[in-house]
């Protein structure tokens, strides 16, 4: 079953949250493959995938992190 | 790895290494999908206009071994690996680590709360760690003393496998007698 709107990982849904918080990143759910989804800069069009089932969590949710302190 | 009571357990022999592989094109979705089957995960792509910057965190006894190792999955994904970078970036957990102090004493420090002040600007919590060593030499060299040693080693190790990257590229795997110059 596919469940739209929140990444069943909490980190990575928190995580998620918080970028998303300002305007210039953009969240699209793909559920397609391995990839839950891509965080997208509006601005140069950067896009970080976003996998459904990640080894670990916390890394996903550190990178996304990061994304957000490189765009 | 392990998995014992829902916690993780690593090999002691093994340790992560973050570092960030380059593909000089944007890569398809497929390629995407066979990417993660190759590397089991560890790898998350990044994809710009021009290129693919694959970030990995891999369980290694050392980080030419991550690496390399990384390089030879990519391309079983059908991928050339067109260089190798760092990631740079560190949370207080890792300062606190990094340099020997609580990640109490840290936060402080980083709060202006005490130490001299000045201390490298926060963006969501991480913190560049060139600007952090750079900071704690001037404040506490010895917390940076043996620090960064491994960090020199790290970077020259990082440009290092950039420069064996592209020659391998350069040379489409077949190096010849010049793949002895690295180990002789
Ligand atoms: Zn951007």
């Amino acid at each position: 079953m596919i469940s739209r709107g929140r990444h069943q990982k909490a980190e990575i849904a928190k995580a998620l949250k918080a970028v998303t918080q300002r305007d210039g990143l953009e969240v699209e759910e793909i559920h397609r493959g391995h990839r839950w989804g891509v965080l997208r800069c509006l601005a140069c069009r950067a896009e970080l995938d976003i996998y459904s089932t990640p080894p670990k969590p916390e890394v996903s949710a550190k990178l996304i992190r990061k994304f957000d302190l490189n765009h | 790895m392990a998995h014992t009571e829902g916690r993780l357990i690593m090999d002691p022999e093994q340790e992560e290494h973050d570092f960030t592989l380059v593909i000089d094109r944007p890569i398809t979705e497929d390629e995407t999908d066979r990417l993660f089957e190759t590397t089991a995960g560890d790898a998350t792509p990044e994809r710009t206009t021009q290129r693919t910057l694959l970030h990995f965190v891999r369980e290694a006894p050392s980080l030419a071994v991550a690496i390399a190792s990384a390089v030879l999955d990519v391309e079983q994904a059908g991928l050339t690996t067109a260089g190798v970078g760092s990631n740079d970036l560190v949370d207080l957990s890792e300062i606190a680590t990094r340099v020997g102090r609580s990640h109490e004493s840290v936060r402080l420090l980083a709060a202006g709360k005490r130490g001299t002040g000045g201390f490298p600007a926060v963006q969501n919590g991480l913190y560049s760690w060139a600007l952090v060593r750079a900071w704690f030499a001037g404040y506490d060299p010895e917390a940076v003393g043996s620090p960064t040693e491994d960090q020199l080693v790290y970077d020259r190790m990082i440009v290092a496998a950039d420069h064996v990257v592209r020659a391998r590229s350069l040379t489409h795997g077949q190096a010849g007698g010049l793949a002895a110059l690295l180990s002789a």
